[in-house]
């Protein structure tokens, strides 16, 4: 009996052991299930969006995004884009009849020898190359050919669709995509791999218009070339830049070095009468003279070694705006004077005419003044000598001038918001009195051939000499011609240099601006301005005529001490 | 004897086995679609990258004046053919017809005039003469190039660039 018990008691307790171990293996499972459990209902209910994304990102085709971005003009047009093109390698093991290969691929490509293709087939490599970056047509007829063992690589090619209507500002890049010149240089950084398209402030409508003309007239006059800038005077943007003779960005290799020279930002250049402009305006500013004060032209000024005179002498007294108006070289001089060199050289500071401009190009220079600001500097510099700046530095001054007084730095790049600010470098009155000069001179003064009817244009000539090994030459000009429009109330600047033309028959044998650079002046104006909706004006309607009037003759108090004509 | 729960759960073990089957197979069929469907629509945006850079070489200004020049009878726009609604002038009052009712005497008096005037031949279509608004300097044939010309050209001047860097 008590044996019975005992075993019944050892069963019991087997059982007993049992159901315990059973109970903690199933304790163990029902936790590992409950673990996925949960993990699944994390992965199902709580994360479910996490898990599309990361499936979405494997799953969907990368935006094609290209090493650079594009570069596109003010309304969008591509300028510059990276092509995706192939390069052609081969595998020579895997090519079983190189000499027939070789022939056919030659017959693709004929830039190619037929024995070096043979040669490189035949050789015993893994991988040769053939030909880098074709053509979409090219690499279609070669995959025609079915020539097994050949393969392509992909690769990206940077293009120039408009070519050389903006090389100058576009510039080009090296075969490893890196910007070599221009735009592609100095927004390298911004360029590479950004997803939006680089705009730019030029409008390339408005860039034909001024190379076509420019190009015209550096051959009528036989010059050695010629830029020309267009400027909107409230915010800056430069819409068009043109520098001759230009290269092809696509070819930039086979370009002579003399072609890539950006005339408008990295030459300078004494630029001659149109400094005239900062002249009177500083003059104006300053009180050192009024519109109805004159000056004594009737004889040229000998100060030290040099001689001043004018090039059409009128042997006169000269009022202010007769100065302007003829160009005065003597008057100008004497105005000068009366300002003072520290105070032209602090006003030819704010016009940002003594530093470098805040163009986006590393084509730049410095522009080149004197040491020492003596008086004769003075007198040489109110007329555009003894001082030489870049062809932007002009426009972007001229544009300050005439906008009201407010300098804005000059760029290349379309703001999305355009620029408000600026430096006030005149008053508005100054700025009111050298728009009716500007339009004086066109008007019926040396600038009358840049005129366009209904546009108001009012702008100044320059006729320099060129430097050459520090003597002037007589017959080596820089001729030019700044232009604003509408005289009322300008929007853009236009200035046209022309690097030294030949006076030919219908000029009258004259080279000076007013005969070369202002007709391309009115010219393009006449061209763009109903492109950029600039609605022509009424001339002789009596608020223009009121709004535009200059008198020209002496007041009262000021001028001559006696009066003799 | 199989007891009938496991006959159900045997029966639903094997649904499940060819639901997953089926799903797999399915899924494996929608990434080939997915696959060639990403590779299309690769090559289709690399088309639509060179068509985009064929449009704006064949939007040159040149090429586009070049190619008016020859078959349109247009000029640029100059600023006269431009001006405002205000600017326009008043049609004057005293010069509009009054409408006036009369009984049919004055049509025939029209008529008549008009049928003893002698016929005016109608004007010849006046074919304006196609003036090049500027000479060209340096006259390529801007119109009948091709980008894949002009790819060529690229393509030579890497051979040129090598070289020259070769040396």
């Amino acid at each position: 009996m008590i044996r019975r018990i005992k075993m019944e008691s050892t069963k019991k307790q087997a059982i007993e052991t049992a159901r315990n171990r059973l109970l903690i293996g199933g304790a163990l499972m029902a936790a590992a299930f409950l673990v996925v459990g949960a993990r699944l209902f994390d992965i199902v209910v709580l994360n479910e969006n996490e898990d599309l994304r990361r499936a979405a990102a494997r799953d969907i085709v990368r935006p094609d995004i290209m090493a650079r971005a594009d570069i596109v003009d003010r309304n969008g047009i591509l300028l510059a884009t990276s092509l995706p093109t192939a390069s052609l390698f081969a595998n020579p093991h895997k090519v079983s009849d190189p000499a027939s290969a070789a022939t056919r691929i030659v017959e693709v490509l004929p830039d190619l020898s037929e024995e070096v293709v043979a040669a490189r087939l035949s050789a015993d490599k893994g991988f040769v190359w053939l030909r880098r970056n074709l053509t979409p047509t090219q690499q279609f007829e070669i995959n025609r050919l079915g020539i097994p063992g050949l393969d392509f690589e992909e690769e990206e090619r940077r293009v120039y669709p408009h070519g050389r209507l903006a090389g100058h500002i576009i510039g080009f890049t090296n075969v490893d995509n890196a910007g070599l010149a221009g735009i592609e240089q100095s927004m390298d950084a911004a360029i590479s791999g950004a997803k939006e398209p680089l705009k730019l402030s030029i409008d390339i409508r408005v860039q034909q218009i001024v190379r076509q003309e420019l190009a015209a007239q550096i051959e009528k006059f036989k010059a050695i070339g010629g830029g020309g800038i267009v400027l909107d005077v409230r915010t800056g943007e430069v819409i068009s830049m043109v520098s001759l003779p230009d290269f092809d960005p696509n070819a930039p290799a086979q370009a002579p070095d003399e072609t890539r020279f950006n005339r408008i930002t990295l030459g300078v250049y004494e630029l001659g009468s149109v400094f005239k402009i900062f002249n009177h305006a500083i003059a104006l500013e300053t009180g050192a003279a009024s519109m109805s004060k004159s000056y004594d032209a009737t004889k040229p000024i000998k100060i030290s070694r040099f001689r001043i005179s004018d090039y059409h002498p009128e042997n006169r007294w000269l009022t202010v705006p007769e100065i302007f108006k003829l160009s005065s070289n003597i008057g100008s001089a004497k105005m000068a004077l009366d300002i003072g060199s520290e105070r032209q050289r602090k006003y030819l500071g704010h016009l940002g005419l003594l530093r470098r401009t805040s163009i986006e190009l590393p084509e730049q220079s410095m522009p080149i003044i004197p040491a020492r600001w003596r008086e004769i500097n003075t007198m040489t510099i109110s007329y555009g000598h003894g001082i030489a700046v870049s062809p932007l530095h002009l426009a972007s001054a001229v544009a300050a001038t005439v906008n009201g007084g407010i300098l804005r730095p000059a760029t290349l790049i379309r703001a999305k918001t355009p620029e408000t600010g600026g430096v006030q470098v005149f008053s508005a009155e100054t700025s009111d009195k050298m728009r009716r000069l500007l339009r004086l001179v066109v008007e019926n003064g040396t600038g009358r051939n840049a005129d366009a009817p209904g546009y108001l244009v009012g702008g100044k000539t320059g006729t320099a000499e060129k430097q050459v090994n520090g003597s002037y030459k007589r017959n080596a000009l820089i001729s030019s011609f700044v232009g604003v429009f509408p005289a009322t109330d300008p929007r853009f600047v236009v200035y046209i240099m022309i690097d030294e033309p030949k006076g030919i028959r219908e000029s009258f044998g004259y080279a000076t601006g007013g005969w070369t650079a202002a007709p391309v002046v009115g010219g393009v104006i006449k061209r763009m301005a109903p492109l950029m909706g600039i609605k022509p004006l009424d001339e002789t309607a009596p608020e223009i005529v009121r709004a535009l009037n200059v008198n020209l003759t002496a007041g009262p108090a000021e001028g001559r001490p006696n009066a003799t004509n | 004897m199989i007891r009938p729960t496991s006959a159900i759960l045997l029966v639903l073990a094997a649904a499940a086995g060819g639901a997953l089957f089926h799903v797999s197979f399915e899924v494996s069929a929608l990434d080939d679609r997915l696959g060639t469907l990403n590779r299309d629509i690769k090559s289709d945006r690399e088309a639509i990258h060179v068509l985009k850079a064929e449009w704006s070489f064949l939007n040159q200004p040149e090429r586009i004046e070049e190619l008016a020049r020859r078959h349109l009878d247009l000029t640029p726009v100059s600023g006269k053919q431009l001006t405002g609604a205000g600017t326009l002038p008043v049609r004057p009052e005293q010069d509009l017809p009054a409408p006036q009712i009369d009984n049919g005497q004055n049509i025939d008096r029209a008529i008549l005039l008009d049928a003893g005037a002698p016929k005016a031949k109608p004007a010849a279509p006046h074919r304006r003469a196609i003036v090049p608004v500027v000479s060209h300097t340096a006259k390529t044939d801007v119109a009948s190039r091709s980008l894949d010309d002009v790819l060529r050209e690229i393509v030579s001047d890497d051979v040129h660039a090598g070289k020259a860097g070769a040396r």
